[in-house]
């Protein structure tokens, strides 16, 4: 870094870009859903805030939509990790699983979730295989995996895509800080078990704390996954914006900005956490 | 290494391999069946026609050039604009950083249904909505809020010590750029284009919001012959989007790295 005091253009060049490139536009964004909530511009009629706070199909959304982000999320960590973890190596068994596992992490996400409603679904290839092999006699035998209540389909096709995002974190931290660490550790006596305990997996889950935090926010904000892949009621809290802003009454279009909010207001929490981590890690 | 830990390696190799590939490989063989029904578990069978489909029928084939047309231009508008902010934010300040680092996470984080909402009023009070341009406007957000992220990481790293010998040695602002800097920036310019690419290429809700059902992409198309039952040419829609999305990955394969990088 610069060891000069720092300049007014130094600050000022940075700080106008942001501010008219993203500023700007998220500022226009959000501003309009405030006042939409509010019913200061749009169609909305006022009262919708306690409307839609007191509104139980809102809050059954919220949980629907945390659950599938918070158990996405840990899943994918987990087996982020475990993948990581096991081929950490250099040998070819290694390479070639790492460069297996990464290949769902450009798949955009429409893609997969057809994969996944093609293989999970009760028509699907999963349950064609459990008929040919007699376990099963009709499709409503195969156990509900998409637009089931909880969201297991979803979850899947979350974990299908994210892993590949938290597995690449990893295995970067592993090579860049791993190796010296267990040396040292060893060196000192300590026992396989207790390297990876005490040393390697909080320095993983330490470094990949702010990519958590975006795979969170992602999943959270995702229309397209519940879209294809989650039940109908109650509806991923996208959707339900989505279904409120379709809606004819203009009741109902206040009740949509009012839920944007709710989750941007999640959203920018999220984005807070994250830098903060960043800055800490 | 014990015989144990490494048939507990070999069985998880194998798993992770179906787990990655296994959904790749469904859509491969569903888009070459047609007729393909429950509780067939193979094909009987084969048929390339929804692939010619894709390039012969109008309503498809409109998707696809609008998808492409999205991609390569907010790719390449990104890039050239994340390209100076990333670096006048990365030589700034610390506080400026993190300013320049909070509002390009908000881009990427805001829950693309509740900024496209927020952006339908601009973008019709600009008498864009339902154009490709006014959905243009609106992926350039998210986009350029991970490429700010991308340049910020890349330059923090950054060593000045080359531009500053070639400043001493009098090169005028314009050769820096042309001689030392883009040369070394070949590699993250093109990791950017790339991740560009595919954020554009994949947005769904956005489209939907801004566009306003006007303008149909390949994620849209995808979503409409899902709806109408249509998995043979949900399948091959949806190949379609992996297809290029994958290429872009083998050819940058440092892109996911930096950008993971970064995020870390």
């Amino acid at each position: 870094m610069n060891s000069t005091t720092p300049s007014l253009r130094t600050r000022a060049v940075p700080l106008l870009m942001a501010g008219v490139l993203l500023g700007v536009p998220i500022v226009a964004g959000v501003g309009y859903l405030v006042a939409g909530a509010f019913g200061i511009v749009g169609n909305a009629t006022p009262g919708g805030v306690s409307r839609a706070l007191s509104d139980g199909a809102v809050w059954r959304s919220a949980a629907l939509s945390l659950w599938i982000a918070v158990i996405g999320t840990l899943l994918a960590t987990v087996g982020a990790l475990a993948v990581a973890l096991l081929f950490a190596g250099n040998r070819s068994l290694d390479r070639v699983a790492q460069r297996v596992a990464v290949l769902p992490l450009p798949i955009p996400t429409v893609a997969a979730a057809v994969a996944v409603l093609l293989l999970l679904s009760q028509s699907g290839w999963l349950s064609r295989v459990a008929t040919r092999l007699q376990l099963i006699s009709v499709p409503a035998d195969f156990p509900e995996l998409v637009y089931d209540p909880y969201a297991i389909g979803v979850i899947a096709a979350v974990v299908w895509k994210e892993l590949p995002f938290l597995l690449l974190v990893a295995a970067s931290l592993l090579s860049l800080r791993g190796g010296a660490l267990t040396e040292a550790a060893r060196t000192l006596g300590a026992t396989r078990a207790q390297v990876l305990r005490r040393i390697t997996l909080p320095m993983l889950l330490r470094g990949m704390s702010p990519s958590i935090v975006a795979v969170f926010v992602f999943v959270l904000g995702s229309l397209e996954l519940p879209l294809v892949l989650a039940p109908s009621s109650p509806l991923a809290l996208p959707l339900l914006i989505q279904e409120r802003r379709q809606a004819l009454d203009a009741a109902s279009h206040g009740e949509a900005y009012v839920i944007a909010v709710l989750a941007t207001l999640l959203a920018l929490i999220a984005a807070a956490v994250h830098e903060w981590l960043r800055d800490d890690a | 290494m014990m015989p144990r830990a490494s048939l507990i390696r070999s069985l998880s190799f194998v798993a992770l391999l179906l787990f990655a590939t296994a959904p790749l490989l469904l859509l491969i063989v569903t888009s070459l069946a047609r007729g393909w029904f429950y509780p067939a578990a193979v094909p009987e069978t084969i048929d390339t026609g929804a692939w010619r489909e894709l390039f012969t029928d109008p309503a498809r084939r409109d998707a696809l050039v609008n998808s492409l047309t999205l991609a390569v231009c907010t790719a390449i508008t990104a890039t050239m604009l994340a390209l100076p902010l990333g670096r006048s934010a990365a030589f700034s300040t610390r506080g400026v950083r993190r300013a320049v680092a909070l509002l390009a996470f908000a881009a990427v984080a805001l829950p693309p249904v509740a900024l496209g909402i927020g952006l339908q009023l601009t973008v019709l009070t600009l008498g864009l909505g339902g154009t490709l341009f006014g959905v243009f406007l609106a992926h350039l957000i998210p986009t350029l809020g991970y490429l700010t992220l991308v340049f910020l990481g890349v330059f923090t790293r950054w060593d000045r010590r080359l531009e500053e010998s070639a400043a001493t040695l009098g090169a005028s602002e314009g050769a820096r750029w042309r001689r030392v800097l883009l040369p070394l920036l070949r590699r993250p310019i093109a990791d950017a284009l790339a991740l560009g690419f595919l954020v554009s290429w994949a947005q769904v809700a956005l489209t939907l919001l801004v566009g306003g059902g006007a303008v149909r992409t390949l994620p849209l198309d995808v979503l409409a012959m899902l709806q109408a039952g249509q998995d043979q040419r949900a399948a091959v829609g949806a190949l379609a989007l992996a297809i290029p999305a994958l290429l872009v990955l083998a050819a940058t394969r440092s892109a996911a790295r930096n950008t993971a990088a970064v995020s870390a």
